[in-house]
């Protein structure tokens, strides 16, 4: 896993580099951020803590503060921490319904993907492979149509925003009785992460939340963190890590099977059609703010 | 009933899934947070196997770890066709025995090479485990080959599946996640699309399941 | 010229080569082959036919050997689009059940032959030529074919100086000799399949291919360990 990022946009942006519960407390952890290495740790105060670490830094070994001698900044939002490379704005963008205190906010789990971040995220946006990839879970095969939705790019959050999605279900979520034709709202705040609304089986006037934030390990390596911030007041959170690492899991083999690997942002390359709506937005929103990491630019996207 | 200490994403605990599935056998099962919770490493489920890996299985109070071990038992003692399990052959349980150890050591290169792949499992020796399955993958599809000239379809050749192809099959179809690739395995291949379409098989996330013919 | 820069050369890729064995596509499978660097699924549609087609949907990009054989359509597993036998054309798209593709959705189709119980395609061949090897193939049985992690020249020279059966080159990446016909595939610029007809003489088949299996093994796994100790 190589190559050094030289997409300024993306290296000023914060990225998310691992679940806060998962760092054990006192030690090293090596991972990667766009193609370079990072430590991070967690001190006997709690406090967080990334780096540039020097060669021979071992994942692991016992945190002494003299080690991150090159810090990273550090951000904590939603359970997880978050580093950038380069100067990053003073803010995240916000998922409100978090700090909602009847809320689960779950930790699903972190994957390695072998496959690019935006792939990773335009198959999280894309609702016509349920039947096919989630059979008999978040679609069946008799009911594929995905309906007409509508797709803004909203200027002022600086985000895709896909909403009025809907898609017929056999078992929405753990927490799901029946068939139902399910609801959905997309946001695509950041390049490498998204955000669905759903309706909740447990409370129809609420809507639960699951996330993707795809860490840019390399262009062709994502640690996907998958939470869940839901109204469920049975299932235990093993149930609940259990059935979004299963939907994940379902997708795994298709991402990792996907040429090329990073994504093609020539509206040419692929062939869409009306329910590929989101992702043409997506690539459209990646094109105009010039993300090369991890797409295969237009070739005149520059002209444009 | 038979009570199953599951993980969704364990190719070990698929096999006992699948044969449960085959046999029709109705069980429940109790979820482990095998990750990222690493609970197959806690207190509670030590004292139930002190190896700390899953699965194990609760049959009314007989408990019994090894996903190979646990075919055994469930294949001896559900099975009324006597096919998955032949307790009355001794040739083809020896045959069955060796497969069993065979898929035993497929759970040693190509499983631990999907942990390292997917689940940052940062001790494996990649190239190793990658090697190794590649190796293992070679004396099978050539096994497999032979055994279709022969006219048999499975790992031994009885003329039905055995547990020995259900404890292969889960670190095979799942080997691409470890980055090992079986386009140089095409009698592997074909058998994969045989087993897909056992009556009972049902799928796990990364196993899809196989069109029907005939 | 060696093969290893006539790799880069734009005839191989209008030559025809052997890319799988007749007996890799049994009914409902889809195969993974690939020459010259470029993947294929295969598969044989129930009215017999050989479908060649690069391994790629062109919808999302996934690689159609994950799909599902329905003899007379492929499938892709990713959302399920259907792609005819022999044209290749697109003919339903599940999330728009109600309207009919576009026509212009059609998957790069690669040309095919099945002739001496192997399947022949080409990388940019237009129409097959009258006879697809140089020499006087050997009918009967068609060996196990045996991959080999390095690249085709190589294994060429290997199978002409090395193998325990005795064979003559016939033409760059032929061989023949005792009743034997050998093709070698170069599937990309490391790697190669080792494939071949041979006439059964009065022989236990089974014996047969196991003693021709045999030694394209062990040629196979000294040419590997040869390049491993060289690394």
């Amino acid at each position: 896993m190589t190559g050094k990022c030289a997409d300024q946009v993306v290296l000023d942006m914060w990225h998310v580099v691992g679940a806060v519960e998962d760092m054990v407390p006192a030690k090293v952890k090596l991972t990667q951020l766009l193609g370079e290495p990072v430590a991070l740790a967690r001190d006997g105060s709690g406090n967080i803590h990334a780096w540039r670490p020097a060669p021979g830094l071992r994942h692991g070994q016992r945190f002494e503060p003299e080690l991150a001698s090159s810090p990273l900044p550090v951000k904590l939002a939603f359970g997880y921490v978050w580093t950038s490379l380069g100067t990053p704005k003073p803010d995240l963008f916000p998922i409100p319904e978090y700090a909602e205190p009847d809320r689960r906010n779950v930790h699903c789990a972190t994957f390695q993907v072998h496959v690019s971040a935006p792939r990773a995220v335009e198959n999280f946006l894309d609702m016509g492979h349920f039947p096919f990839v989630h059979t008999n879970y978040l679609g069946i095969e008799e009911k594929p149509e995905v309906k007409d939705y509508t797709v803004e790019i909203s200027a002022e959050r600086d985000e895709v925003l896909a909403t009025k999605c809907k898609f017929f279900q056999p078992m929405a979520a753990l927490s799901a009785t029946g068939g139902m034709e399910v609801e959905y709202i997309y946001r695509v705040p950041h390049p490498y992460c998204a955000i669905l609304y759903k309706s909740c089986p447990a409370d129809e006037t609420r809507l639960d939340v699951i996330t993707i934030f795809l860490q840019p390990l390399d262009e062709e390596h994502v640690a996907a963190n998958l939470l869940m911030s839901i109204v469920d007041h049975d299932s235990t959170d093993t149930a609940i890590k259990a059935f979004q690492q299963k939907i994940f899991g379902q997708d795994k083999p298709i991402l990792e099977n996907q040429i090329p690997k990073r994504l093609p942002l020539d509206p040419r390359a692929e062939m869409p059609v009306r329910a590929d709506k989101s992702s043409i937005s997506y690539r459209r929103w990646l094109t105009g703010k010039g993300i090369t990491y991890g797409t295969i630019p237009a070739a005149d996207a520059t002209a444009a | 009933m038979i009570t199953l200490y599951d993980y969704e994403l364990s190719g070990n605990c698929y096999k006992v899934r699948l044969l449960l599935s085959m046999l029709g056998v109705p069980y429940t099962s109790h979820l482990v947070d095998f990750y990222p919770g690493r609970e197959h490493k806690s207190d509670w489920f030590l004292k139930l196997n002190p190896l700390g890996q899953i699965p194990v299985i609760d049959d009314e109070g007989y408990v019994l770890r090894d996903a190979q071990a646990i075919l055994v038992y469930l294949a001896a003692k559900f099975d009324g066709t006597g096919k998955w399990y032949p307790k009355d052959d001794a040739g083809a349980l020896g045959r069955i025995a060796q497969w069993l150890s065979f898929a035993d050591a497929i759970t040693s290169t190509a499983s631990a090479a999907r942990l390292h792949d997917g689940l940052f499992y940062h001790d494996v020796d990649i190239a190793a485990c990658r090697a190794g399955a590649h190796r293992q993958f070679r004396i099978l599809d050539e096994h497999l080959w032979f055994a279709e000239q022969d006219g048999q379809d499975w790992i031994c050749s009885t003329g039905h599946p055995t547990i020995a192809d259900i404890a292969c099959f889960p670190y095979i179809m799942l080997s691409e996640e470890g980055g090992i690739s079986r386009q140089d395995y095409p009698a592997i291949r074909r058998w994969c699309d045989r087993f897909r379409r056992i009556r009972g098989f049902n799928v796990m996330p990364g196993v899809f399941p196989a069109s029907p013919a005939r | 010229m060696s093969l290893a820069s006539a790799m880069t050369d734009a005839s191989l890729e209008t030559r025809w080569f052997p890319i799988a064995a007749s007996h890799d596509l049994p009914l409902r499978h889809v195969y993974h082959a690939q020459l010259l660097g470029q993947e294929f699924a295969v598969w044989r549609a129930d009215d017999g036919f050989v479908n060649v087609w690069e391994n790629r949907c062109l919808h999302r990009g996934v690689r159609l050997s994950l799909g599902h054989n329905l003899g007379d359509q492929l499938k892709c597993q990713y959302h399920g689009w259907l792609y005819s036998n022999r044209t290749s054309n697109c003919t339903y798209i599940p999330a728009h059940p109600e309207n009919a593709p576009a026509r212009l959705i059609c998957n790069q189709v690669y040309p095919s032959v099945e002739r001496h119980g192997l399947i022949w395609s080409s990388v940019n061949g237009t129409d097959a030529p009258q006879s697809l090897a140089a020499g006087d193939v050997a009918e009967g049985v068609v060996l196990r074919s045996i991959p080999v992690s390095e690249p085709a020249d190589t294994v060429v020279e290997a199978l002409s100086t090395q193998g325990d059966v005795p064979l003559k080159r016939v033409a760059d990446f032929e061989l023949a000799g005792n009743g034997v016909s050998v093709f070698v595939q170069p599937v990309d610029e490391g790697r190669a399949i080792i494939r071949g007809t041979a006439s059964l003489a009065g022989e236990d088949k089974i014996s047969f291919l196991r003693f021709h299996n045999d030694w394209m093994t062990r040629l196979r796994d000294r040419l590997e360990a040869k390049a491993g100790a060289a690394a």
